[in-house]
């Protein structure tokens, strides 16, 4: 079993069309009215560098701009599938016998919205990457609480998922809408304040049998901050997860 | 200006989402790499195989050639002029 505890010193998330906190309020009661999406746009990064990016990328950059001014001496990004629809359409374009777009396959890597970002910002601290399924989200909190214990003193998180492309389905369902949430994470005070959170991670022994995933993490996780009460239970296919509060 | 060299300009703005500029933006005499519109050598890839999905004009990749034909829009309007099939 692991068990690891961190303070979240700020988090913020963006999703076309929602932004503030009491947008994402209504939409965690189910009050979704209808919203204008007008298309993300990192300010931060050049807009030379700025085109390489797909709507997602835009979107997580921004996400990732509108955190408060900060320090933060490392940075994780997890998305389960990244930039997918750039890489179903250059698949789509191999089976027709299409020639591949050269600034398609150069960034069709999962760590591309990574690298945009540290060539804009010039940011030479260590930069991760995660990618592990269902357990992104948790395994990306316990990447940034690995960092804290190797003497970083505030490490930032910024997770990123769009649904997948209709050829994926039913195979594979990843919420409703694309979604990007930054977190800014410290080592835990021990105080117990509201900001003080565990994240217990225990192994699976008997695997559950169904195996589509119907439940995205990050939607999840955005209600769970939201929501001071809240405790947070995820099962991926290996592990059983919970996320709460330590006051 | 040729209605080639506007057809270019339009063809770099779109294969390259540079969707913040406008024809007129580019100066046909202008370098398009490093310095000038400040393309890099990702852009000069995707930009050879628009011209080549576009005009059907193949450029050998190791031609010392390319350089110059890629100097600027009125080069390569005088290079897909000449080689169109």
């Amino acid at each position: 079993m692991i068990k690891v505890t961190f303070s979240v010193n700020a988090w913020t998330a963006q999703s076309p069309g929602i932004q503030s906190l009491d947008e994402w309020q209504a939409w965690s009661e189910g009050k979704d009215s209808l919203r204008e999406a007008t298309p993300a746009t990192p300010k931060s990064i050049p807009p030379m560098l700025r085109r390489r990016l797909n709507p997602l990328g835009k979107l997580a950059l921004s996400c990732f701009e509108s955190l408060p001014e900060h320090q933060a001496d490392a940075i994780v990004f997890c998305s389960e599938h990244g930039e997918v629809e750039r890489t179903a359409s250059l698949l789509s374009g191999i089976a027709c016998n299409e020639d591949m777009s050269p600034t398609s396959f150069s960034l069709s890597v999962h760590n591309s919205i990574a690298g945009i970002y540290s060539i804009a910002h010039n940011y030479k601290s260590p930069i991760n990457a995660i990618c592990a399924g269902p357990d992104s989200v948790f395994t990306t909190l316990i990447e940034a609480y690995s960092l804290l214990k190797d003497k970083h003193q505030q490490v930032a998180c910024l997770i990123y998922d769009e649904p997948l492309p209709s050829m994926y389905l039913p195979a594979h369902k990843l919420g409703q809408q694309a979604l990007a949430i930054a977190l800014l994470i410290s080592t835990s005070s021990g105080n117990g304040g509201s900001n003080e959170f565990e994240l217990q991670g225990e192994p699976l022994i008997k695997k559950p049998t169904q195996t589509a995933q119907t439940r995205y993490p990050g939607e999840e996780l955005i209600k769970f901050l939201l929501n001071p009460d809240a405790t947070m239970q995820y099962s991926s296919s290996a592990h059983h997860w919970t996320l709460k509060r330590t006051n | 200006m040729s209605n080639l060299e506007q057809e270019i300009k339009q063809l770099i703005i779109d294969s390259l989402d540079l969707e913040d500029l406008s024809c007129e933006e580019i100066d046909s005499n202008e370098p398009l790499f490093v310095d000038g519109l400040g393309l890099d050598s990702i852009d000069a890839l995707e930009l050879g195989l628009a011209i080549q999905k576009e005009y059907g004009v193949k450029l050998d990749s190791d031609s010392e050639e390319n350089r110059k034909h890629f100097a600027n829009v009125k080069s390569l309007a005088a290079l897909i002029a000449q080689h169109r099939p």
